[in-house]
């Protein structure tokens, strides 16, 4: 029961990343480097591009994920883990790759009574400086996104 | 140079202590002593401080006296008979001795003793007011009592008679001899004393008098048989005599100069006229004679200085300066060939008018009874201050008034300074420039400015009733007591370890001692260890070691031992060198001591040897890794490096452990050394090789659970568990990477799960893969980065054990 949830998250996720990119050009096919497992993004931290603060109530944060934990600039995508903690309401987080139209997805789904909450995910990067993007739906809710490879 | 310098240093003899006439006996004021007084001396003996109240000094109160206990003999002391035929060697009389000061009087000093055997008690109480001692009567007397040695001390009554100090005499007419006083610029000796320091930078020797060292001097005490026959023709009396005596010197010197007075042995000669070997009738030959006989017989004999109590009626005594500790040697002074020394005579110990003038106590007596024991009636404090006085000469104290340093400073120029310590009279007055040599005859018609010292001869000063002395050697609130620091030389070192000798370090020049040196540490109960000491500045030293915590095993009295340790803790080295005096006649007063030690911590001490070396290994890049070693010994240091074993060029900071972390940029390789004081031991070297990451492509399975703990071990509560997964359920060797859905199954409690690459020793990084909450089955899907050696490591990190199953879909090569 709980395999064939996440199996259906995993296609769900990858549906959302193909569709995000449908609208330009489509690339690849990748080839996927494994990295060791690396904390990239943890907003508990004090505020910067990959920090702080707590993501707010229908709001938005751009983070770099190329450049840091070994994934080179050539990414164009990125295998990583999204947890969430500190949830104040139910919600959800949407990982697309910056500066395109924000999609009609969701990576995670998650409620104020789980006290942290991970999925796997492969999520697009854009050329931009921060490449990644995040949006939380409703409430506050901290964000780490710790990378296990890339695709280029 | 250096025997016309001693040899003028022994110029400086002559210290007459003149007493011209005797007065008669003016009334004494006496007080009876009660239990207040008596109880507490004659108490139990484990009380060593006693407090005396109700002392009636005072004519209308009475005085508190706070009193310890000491010890008057050196060990081994001896009194040594002599009556013409045999020599008996006797054993000190068992008697208490008792110090200390009236409260509230730091001039005063109090002493007392006990006789164990007797109860008889016997006591010297000097005040700024006043000198008082202990005198007897006895209640009933009976035929055995005709008997001096038959006493019993609570036969008696005991009072304290005021001294009229009528034993100081008048000097009308008489210089201070400043003639004859022809002494070395003792300022600028003194000088020179004080500049010696030891190794450390302390001075060793002249120690201010305010100093907190005290120090020893041990003295052999010669009388002879007129001394006997004063003392009622006892052996018990005239060894009470001198003990009390001593005892009472004792006391000055230890308050006002730090220093113990002890006595080794007491010489009676009990055998009637003629049986001592002291012919002589003047002071200057009894002292010849004095230097000459323990010179030819006792030259072998340990001691600070040889005291003569004369009973010939001289008046007067004489003493060599500045000697002690110096050893004996051959001078000719006023045409007297002797051994000069430290050796002191003085006389009228025991002629003194009330001394002796009762040969059997007064039945009828209640007052002034005589006491064989201690000098009484009015001339009691003369033995005392002669004694006090002539072995201030042997310590280097000169006179105290008017001192001429060179016989041009004695023809009345050129004194150094006219700071004298006393003014008892104008002539002694500072004056500056100097103009005026010494006082003499005619300076002493006047009153006296103040009263004069033991070293002085301002108590011969007569002014009318005027007491004119103290028993001091002055206090340390006087405003010229710099200037007696500078007299008295310091005795440097206890009296134990010399044998009796006075270490004064003058005596020998400089002599130093480099720190001992031994093994900083050594293997426990092994043998050979070495530890040597080293002396400076001439000399042939010999050498004493003792040692703590161990055994020496040779070479106890050279420079150099072998010695065995002790199982564990510290051994304590201790050597002691000894130099005799400069004169090199091996006199062993002139041996001078100086001790270090060192202490050397023992090292329970197994060589080490490797049991497991550092393996080799192979990271992805970004990937840390610890390294370990085996190590087998006691105790055991490791530091690792980074390069080919047995190269150190390159140590890690702060890998000094039996494992260290290293995340290495590029394959490099490590070793590590391990070692103690018993050995060291190299480790071969070990590789962390660095893997560069490589593209991959994706290769779908058939999906298939790698992992099931639910049939095995769980991965254990803050644990790792390792998995090689590559060869499993069709992930190729050489995959880099893993495409799994993970679950926790019913996790008692709330946690996560970190994965990572192996191998097994791979330094976790700080991911998470899954977080669960307690009793929620929950699964998540990643890409788990396999290790170079196809493994990867499962940590959970929750407080109780977790079942995980892992599935594969694919992997990435």
């Amino acid at each position: 029961m709980n395999k064939l949830t996440v199996s259906k998250l995993v296609l769900f996720t990858i549906a959302g990343l193909l569709s995000a990119v449908s609208a330009a050009a489509q690339t690849g096919p990748f080839q996927f480097f494994a990295v060791p497992p690396c904390r990239v993004v943890d907003t508990r931290n004090p505020t910067s591009t990959n920090g702080g603060p707590i993501m707010g109530n229908n709001s938005q944060r751009d983070f770099a994920v190329r450049g840091n934990c070994g994934v080179p600039t050539s990414a164009k995508a990125v295998s990583l883990n999204v947890t969430i903690t500190g949830a104040t309401t139910t919600s959800f987080l949407t990982l697309w790759p910056s500066g395109g139209a924000r999609p009609v997805v969701s990576t995670i789904n998650f409620t104020q009574s789980d006290p942290a909450l991970a999925n796997g995910a492969i999520v697009g990067l854009s050329t931009n400086a921060s490449d990644l993007s995040v949006f939380n739906s409703g409430g506050n809710v901290h964000v780490i996104l710790d990378v296990t490879g890339y695709f280029q | 140079m250096r025997q016309t310098r001693a040899w003028l240093r022994r110029i400086a003899v002559t210290c007459v202590l003149a007493a011209a006439f005797c007065l008669p006996l003016a009334a004494a004021t006496v007080s009876k002593l009660n239990d207040d007084v008596l109880a507490p001396l004659r108490g139990p003996a484990v009380a060593r401080r006693i407090l005396l109240n109700n002392v009636p000094l005072y004519e209308h109160g009475t005085a508190k006296i706070e009193l310890e206990e000491f010890e008057v003999w050196a060990p081994g002391g001896k009194v040594i008979v002599n009556d013409g035929k045999s020599v008996q060697y006797l054993d000190p009389p068992p008697m208490r001795f008792f110090r200390g000061q009236v409260n509230g009087d730091p001039e005063s000093f109090a002493y007392f003793s006990v006789d164990g055997k007797t109860g008889g008690i016997y006591g010297m109480v000097a005040t700024r007011d006043g000198k008082f001692s202990v005198t007897a009567a006895r209640r009933h007397l009976t035929p055995r009592d005709r008997n001096p040695d038959n006493v019993r001390g609570d036969e008696f009554d005991y009072f304290l008679t005021a001294s009229d100090e009528s034993d100081e005499m008048p000097m009308t007419g008489k210089s201070f001899e400043c003639g004859v006083e022809r002494l070395p610029a003792l300022p600028q000796v003194n000088k020179r004393i004080l500049t010696e320091v030891d190794a450390s930078g302390h001075p060793i020797v002249a120690q201010g008098i305010t100093g907190t060292q005290s120090f020893a001097m041990t003295v052999e005490v010669e009388t002879d048989d007129e001394l006997f026959a004063a003392a009622g023709n006892s052996i018990s009396n005239v060894t009470a005599l001198v003990t009390n005596l001593t005892g009472a010197v004792s006391t000055i010197y230890n308050r006002d100069l730090h220093t113990n007075v002890v006595q080794q042995n007491v010489h009676v000669y009990s055998g009637g006229p003629g049986t001592d070997p002291w012919t002589a009738s003047d002071i200057f030959n009894g002292l010849a004679e004095l230097g000459n006989n323990y010179h030819t017989n006792h030259l072998a004999l340990k001691r600070s200085a040889v005291i003569m109590l004369s009973g010939k009626n001289t008046l007067s005594g004489v003493a060599w300066e500045g000697t002690i500790g110096e050893g004996d040697q051959a001078s000719s002074v006023n045409s007297i060939s002797t051994f000069s020394g430290a050796y002191a005579w003085c006389g009228s110990i025991g002629d003194l008018q009330g001394a002796f003038t009762t040969t059997v106590p007064d039945p009828d007596a209640t007052t002034n009874g005589t006491q064989f024991g201690m000098p009484t009636g009015g001339n009691n404090y003369w033995p005392l201050e002669e004694y006090a006085h002539e072995l201030g000469h042997n310590m280097a104290g000169h006179h105290t008034h008017c001192v001429a340093i060179t016989s041009g400073e004695a023809a009345g120029t050129n004194h150094p300074s006219q700071l004298f310590i006393d003014m008892c009279h104008t002539g002694e007055i500072e004056q500056t420039p100097p103009s005026t040599a010494c006082a003499t005859g005619a300076d002493f018609s006047s009153a006296p400015t103040e009263k004069g010292t033991i070293m002085s001869y301002c108590h011969n000063v007569f002014s009318g009733a005027v007491p004119q002395s103290r028993c001091t050697f002055g206090q340390a609130s006087e405003v010229r007591q710099h200037e007696l620091d500078d007299y008295m030389l310091r005795a440097a070192g206890p009296l134990a370890p010399f044998g009796g000798g006075f270490n004064i370090v003058t005596a020998v020049g400089s002599f130093t001692m480099s720190t001992i040196t031994a093994s900083s540490s050594v293997t426990a109960n092994s043998t050979g260890n070495t530890a040597s000491v080293t002396t400076t500045n001439g000399g042939t030293p010999t050498f004493s070691w003792t040692i703590t915590g161990g055994t020496i095993t040779s070479a106890t009295n050279t420079n150099s031992i072998t010695y065995t340790a002790g199982a564990s803790g510290n051994v304590v080295l201790r050597a002691t060198a000894f130099k005799n005096g400069t004169n090199g006649s091996g006199f062993p007063n002139g041996s001078v001591g100086i001790t270090d030690t060192k202490t050397v911590t023992i090292v329970t001490c197994v060589a080490p040897g490797i049991s497991t070396q550092p393996q080799s290994v192979a990271v992805p890049t970004g990937t840390g890794v610890t390294l370990s070693v085996g190590a087998t010994g006691t105790p055991l240091n490791f530091q690792w490096f980074i390069g080919a074993s047995g190269n150190t060029t390159t140590p890690i900071g702060g890998a000094t452990a039996a494992s260290v972390n290293v995340s290495p940029s590029s394959t490099t390789t490590y070793w590590v050394r391990v070692s103690n004081s018993c050995g060291t031991v190299d480790s071969a070297a070990a590789t962390v090789t660095v893997q560069p990451i490589a593209a991959a492509s994706f290769f779908l399975l058939s999906p298939c659970r790698v992992l099931d703990t639910r049939g095995g071990p769980p991965v254990p509560a803050n644990g790792v568990m390792n998995l090689v997964v590559t060869g499993k359920c069709g992930v190729a060797t050489g995959a880099t990477s893993v495409a799994v859905n993970v679950t926790v199954v019913s996790p008692a409690v709330a946690g996560l799960v970190t994965l990572y690459p192996g191998p097994a020793n791979t330094i976790k990084p700080i991911v998470s893969t899954i977080n669960y909450t307690a009793g929620r089955t929950l699964a998540n899907n990643a890409r788990l980065t396999i290790g170079v050696d196809g493994s990867i490591n499962i940590f959970n990190a929750s407080g109780t054990p977790l079942d995980f199953l892992i599935d594969v879909a694919g992997y990435f090569k």
